[in-house]
Order: C-alpha cells, then structure tokens, then sequence
C-alpha cells in the first residue's frame, strides 16, 4: 500500500502544539539537571553559566578524605586467609554431616544429604569460597573509614540489603496471599495497603523506641538496633514491603494455577515447581520490584537521616545534607558533584533495565513468548 | 491399573463438591466423568490426580491406597482445558519436563521425546516456545507431555474445549484412537454430553456432587434411571410432558392436560402405573417424533420456534402449555405459526415419577 500519509501543514497547531507543550512543562526539569552537570565541573555558576571555568576541583572528595593506612594489599591477604578458613569449615563440616546423614530414612535428613552432597563439588565449593572472599572484604571495609567511599558502600548495604529482603519475603507472602485462602486474608491484604498509604513521617517516634529496643538485645542488637546500617535497612524495608507483597500477589494471581499443578503431577517436588516453573515465569516481576527497592533503597534520606548519628554510619542523602549548613558558607559546586556522583547507578538501571521496571505497570509474567 | 473410588467426599468449608462418590474403573477402560459445570467432576478428577486431599473415602490405585501419596508418585499423566504449558520452555522442554525430573539421562529423554512428537505429529515444532504454537499444537504438546512418561492413568479435564469445533473432532477421533492402541487407563472430565458418547468406554454422570449414574453410552441413552440422565444425554435433549395414563379397549394412552393424548406399549404403561402415581413424566426423544403429513393425527398445534442446524430443522410445536420439540426435514419448509400434525413413536417411551425423578422402568 502505497498510500499518501495526509499531514497537516506546519503551521497547523495539531503539527507543533504537543511539543511546545511537552518542552514548556520538561523545561524546569531540563534546567534543573542542565545546572547539575555545569555546576559540578565549574568553579562557580551564576545562572547556567559557568564563571572562572571548568574544574575538576568539585569532584576531590572521591579521593580526598581516605583515611591513611589503608593497605589494599592487607586487606585482600587476609581476606582471602578468612575466606579459605571459612570454606575449608563449611566443607569439611558439610562431608561430616553427609557421612552421620548415611542411611538415614527421614525425609528431612535425605534433604539435608542432598543438600551437603552437593557442596562437595568443585563448582559450588569455588562459589562459597567466592562469596565467603567478597563478604570478608566488604566487612573488613566497612569499618574502615574511607571518606566518601564508606558511605557509598553504607548506600549499597542498605540498598543491597533492602533489595534481597523485600524480594525475599514479597514473593513468598505474595504467593500465600495468591494461591491460599486462610483467615485473616482480606484484612490482611487491605491493611498492607493502608500501610503502605502511611506517612512515614508519623512513625518515627515509635520507631526509634522499636530501634532502641532491638539496640538493647545482645548480639542481634549490633546488628538491627539504633545507629546501624541494619535497623535503618529493616525499617526501611517495612515501608516498602505493602508495596512488594500486592506487586507479588498481582504477578502470582496471572499464573494460571493448572500450570503449578501440571507441574506437581510431570513428577516436581514443590520446591521444584517454585523453583523451575514459578520463579522463571516471575522473573520479569522480581528484577522489577528489585530494581524498585533498590533505588529507593539507594536514595532514601528520612530513615537513615532520623536513625543515625555521625558519619560512620550515614549514607549518601545524608552526607549530601551534613554538607549543607546554616552558619558555614555552602560550597554549592561540590554538592551538585556529589549529587551527580548519586545519580549514576539510578541512571544505570533506567538504561539498562527499563524493559523490567516497565513491567511492573504491564502487570505480570508476559513469559509466553 | 485399575482404580476404585470408594465414599469419596470433598468439602470445601460447608460446600460439599463431592459427595460419596464409588466407581470402580477397569484397566485399561475409558470412563469420562460427566456433567453440568460446577457439579464436581474436575474435583473428583484433581483428587485422584493427588492435587486435593479427599475430606473421607478412598482411592485405590489397582488396591493400593493413594490418599496420601503426593502427586509426583501417582505416576499419572494429566492434560488441562487451559493446557497449561510451561511459557518459558520450548516443546520440547516442555514434553522432556517430566523425563528429566525422573533422572532420565538427556539421551534418553530426546529418544523418547521425539518419539512421543513425531506419533502426534509435532516433531517439527519442538524448537518453538508454547507462545508460538496454534491451539491444537499446544494442546498435541500438552497431550504428549502427559504421554511421554508412560503413566500409568491418564486424566483428561475437559482438554478439547478450547479449541474450535473442527479442530475438536479431529482430535477427539485421535485421542480415543491413542487411547486404544496403548490401552493406558483414562479418565475424560467433560460437560459436552457428544463427547464422552462418542469416546468413552463407561460415563459416569454427575450432578451436584453425587454419581447419578455410571453405564455405557448405550444404556444411558436406553435406559436412563433418572430423569437428570435423560434430560442430559442426547442431543437435542429429550422432551418430558407431565401425563397421566389411562387405559381403554386394552391399550394405554398417555394424557397431557394441555390435551397431548398418545397411545403407549402396554408393557412400559404397566411399569408406570405400577408405583399407583397419579401423574408420571413421560420422556420422548425428538427423533422419535415425525410430522404426520397426512393430517390425521389428533396431536397438533403451532409451530412456535424453527431452528435450521443443517441436516435438519428444530422446530418446538406449542400442544396447549407442552412445548414439542422435533427434527424435521429442511426440504420441508415449515414456517412459523403453521399448524402441524405430530406422530409419536413411543417404543422408547419413557416415564419418571415426578417426586424423585427416578425412573420408573429402569433401576
């Protein structure tokens, strides 16, 4: 069909009236991120204008601050020491309990022998001594103090933490809410979402006693009590999860249930239907809730703000807002770099990820083809 | 393998779905489970497949117990209305899914696969993910899915619904065909009254949770014990009139109080009146009534409905307040409002005491 599209001429206001539109309400946005970048390079702005030139002056705290003595070469040395420690324990005390396991009948223990049996091969031996080497570095940095570095690891530990929990116990709570009918289901559900609907900022009164509760507990108190990364993490994670468990519960609720129990009856355990057939047609809508909790995760500021003191916990919202200080001149240009220097691994999963994030809003697994 | 259901029940909360339920199946038998949607077939089918647990009774899979046995050991095969293929495994991972959580090493599994495929006829699609198969390839895949693993008991849930009304006769032709040629025991849930005639060995029907009756097709059609079966099977269904029957000079007639008056055998009229009930429903088939061209005929009214399915016309002639209903030649032409006159063989005449609704010549 070779037919003449028929378009209006130029000056027709169906031809340019939705772009002026679109580029006058876009402008202050434009303006405002346009500024961010000049003013992060620039001595000093006046308006969008640069003034005395470009510098990468403003972008010093990245290498400014470290702390002195920090030996890289140490630091893996050990770590990797550490790692080997705790992968020999784990083995060696994985082949004990596989050989005490011989015999047994109970299902449990024939699932627990599995389950050690299958750390005795190279491939998962190697993948707990990776991650064993990876946790010890990380902790042996977090109590380091390196300036603007520990607070971005401080960010992606909360962030991290934040993403692998509310996915976690989403999808699990989304599953029961999907497929069970128990007693207490729909009130449930409605008061998840008036939860979610909840000013967070009423909350943090009674928070802070839960957190200094938790503080007061040994052990478990280190971890998740007031002025940690913990508690900030798992308080921020109650926010987010109303929001998780309906995302879940949607995406569960678009499978059909006559495809769990095909798979019951082709001979799958049920932790084989979850694991082989649900979780890969939820794949579209974990890496999108992750990707969410994430960045949320990544940018929260009233939480850590409320529920940390010094620096040594803070994260970057909140050292982004030390910097800022009623008695002290403010120098405007670093804070636009550091803004900046925030905002790269959010414009990362906007480039990278889109096609999940998307599907939050299409609503289910579109796994069929 | 043969399987006995014994007093199985299924609640849910206060609903009983099903309601002591006994069928014994023989091996290697087709049996389709009949009946209106929502009385409680699919139920019963998901309890012997292992996904509900009975709420009382037994199943018995050739005399072993299998209440408790989950699902994965039943080693049945079970094709679904919604096929319910896996959407991110092509067909073949999809057919190979059962074989590889058996253990089966990969050579083996793509050995029996394409064997499977190519008997159905889907060995070349099996590269393509569900996504981009036509209805009746995806429900081929499924069916052999169901197959590949050898079951011992197939369950069939109403598989054919889904797909249009050609494709449905092409492959109901194909799985009774399958079904006999490797005589694995069947069990087919459907609400279409044509197919579980034309494809199953025994139909076992049921209405409101309870067995109502389990017979061949033949007898169902015959001699049906309720008039639930009679109503349900046959198409178009069967026409019932509230009549009393009176005899004269010998011979019984059947009286409509709209003014319906046919002579009935003497035999079947015994057994009616026999119970001493005042009014008896009687039941006559469509294709036992012709149009009485001559005129003669005393039964008469106007032609209240014409239907043309083709072969025929289905056309309800109003006698008083009975409504007729009968199969007429097209060639015909019979108009609305047309006055005709109605034949009645009644040799398969039959009656149902109207308190009950149990037959009254069969038990």
């Amino acid at each position: 069909m070779d037919e003449e599209v028929v378009r209006a001429p130029w000056y027709h206001p169906g031809r340019w009236l939705p772009y002026l539109f679109l580029v006058i309400t876009l402008l202050p946005v434009f303006v405002g991120y346009s500024w961010l970048i000049i003013a992060s390079f620039s001595r000093e702005t006046r308006g969008l204008t640069p003034i005395g030139g470009f510098t990468l002056r403003n972008w010093a705290f990245l290498w400014e601050d470290i702390g002195t003595g920090v030996d890289l070469w140490a630091l893996s040395r050990q770590s990797f020491i550490d790692a080997a420690h705790v992968t020999f324990l784990l083995i060696s005390l994985a082949a004990l309990i596989n050989l005490l396991l011989s015999g047994t009948e109970s299902r449990f223990g024939i699932a627990l022998a599995k389950l050690t049996k299958s750390l005795q091969n190279v491939r998962a031996a190697f993948t707990v001594a990776v991650l064993a080497f990876v946790i010890a570095v990380v902790s042996k940095l977090s109590v380091m103090d390196l300036g603007i570095w520990s607070t971005l690891l401080n960010t992606f530990l909360i962030a991290l933490y934040m993403t692998v929990t509310v996915v976690l116990i989403s999808s699990m709570a989304g599953y029961a809410l999907s497929r069970m009918n128990f007693p207490g289901r729909k009130p449930f559900l409605s008061l998840t979402l008036v939860l979610h609907g909840f000013p967070a900022v009423t909350l943090l009164i009674p928070i802070f006693y839960v957190l200094k509760f938790l503080g007061s507990i040994p052990v478990l108190g280190d971890a998740v009590g007031f002025n940690t990364l913990g508690g900030v993490a798992l308080v921020m994670v109650s926010f987010q999860l109303p929001l998780g468990v309906w995302l879940m519960k949607g995406f569960f609720d678009s499978i059909p249930w006559d495809v769990e129990r095909s798979a019951l009856v082709d001979g799958a355990t049920y932790f084989q239907t979850w694991q082989q057939i649900l979780m890969p047609m939820l794949r579209p809508g974990l890496m999108a809730l992750g990707i969410f909790s994430f960045i949320s995760g990544w940018g929260a500021f009233l939480i850590p703000t409320t529920f940390t003191i010094g620096t040594k916990t803070a994260n970057l919202p909140v050292y982004l807002n030390s910097l800022i200080s009623d008695t002290a001149p403010v120098n405007w240009n670093t804070i636009a770099a550091i803004g900046l220097f925030q905002m790269v691994p959010v414009l990362f999963f906007f480039f990278f990820a889109q096609e999940y994030l998307l599907s939050i809003f299409a609503g289910g697994s579109k796994g069929a083809s | 393998m043969e399987v006995v259901l014994r007093n199985l029940t299924k609640k849910f909360g206060q609903v009983v779905a099903v309601d002591h339920i006994n069928l014994e199946i023989r091996s290697g038998e087709f049996v389709a489970f009949l009946g209106p949607s929502g009385c409680g077939k699919t139920t019963t089918l998901l309890m012997v497949a292992g996904i509900y647990k009975p709420t009382e009774g037994e199943i018995l899979f050739d005399g072993r117990l299998m209440n408790k046995v989950p699902p994965q050991q039943r080693n049945v095969g079970m094709v679904f209305q919604s096929y319910a293929l896996y959407p991110h495994m092509t067909a073949f991972q999809n057919m190979a899914f059962p074989l590889k959580l058996a253990g089966m090493s990969q050579m083996m599994q793509a050995e029996r696969v394409k064997r499977v495929a190519d008997m159905m006829g889907i060995g070349h699609l099996l590269d393509r993910k569900p996504g981009e198969l036509s209805g009746g390839q995806q429900q081929r895949v499924a069916l052999g899915r169901a197959l590949v693993k050898e079951p011992d008991l197939l369950l069939f849930d109403e598989p054919l619904s889904n797909l249009d009304a050609r494709l449905r006769l092409v492959m109901r032709g194909e799985i009774k065909r399958l079904q006999h040629e490797l005589g694995i025991t069947s069990i087919y849930v459907t609400h279409d009254q044509v197919e579980a005639m034309t494809m199953a060995d025994r139909i076992a029907v049921i209405n409101e949770g309870k067995l109502q009756a389990f017979d061949t097709p033949d007898d169902l059609y015959d001699r049906p014990k309720t008039l639930f079966i009679a109503g349900f099977v046959g198409n178009p269904p069967m026409n019932f009139f509230t009549v009393s029957i009176r005899r004269e000079n010998g011979d019984y007639f059947a009286e409509s109080e709209g003014g319906l008056r046919v002579k009935v055998p003497s035999e079947r009229a015994e057994k009616a009146l026999a119970g001493g009930l005042e009014q008896v429903i009687m039941g006559i088939r469509p294709e036992d009534i012709q149009m009485d061209e001559s005129g003669t005929s005393e039964n008469k009214g106007p032609v209240f409905s014409v239907e043309p399915l083709g072969r025929d016309d289905l056309i309800d002639v109003h006698i008083g307040p009975d409504s007729v209903f009968l199969l007429v030649d097209p060639l015909k032409r019979v108009r609305l409002d047309d006055i005709v006159h109605l034949e009645f063989d009644t040799a398969k005449v039959q009656f149902f005491d109207p308190e009950t609704g149990k037959s009254l010549l069969w038990t």
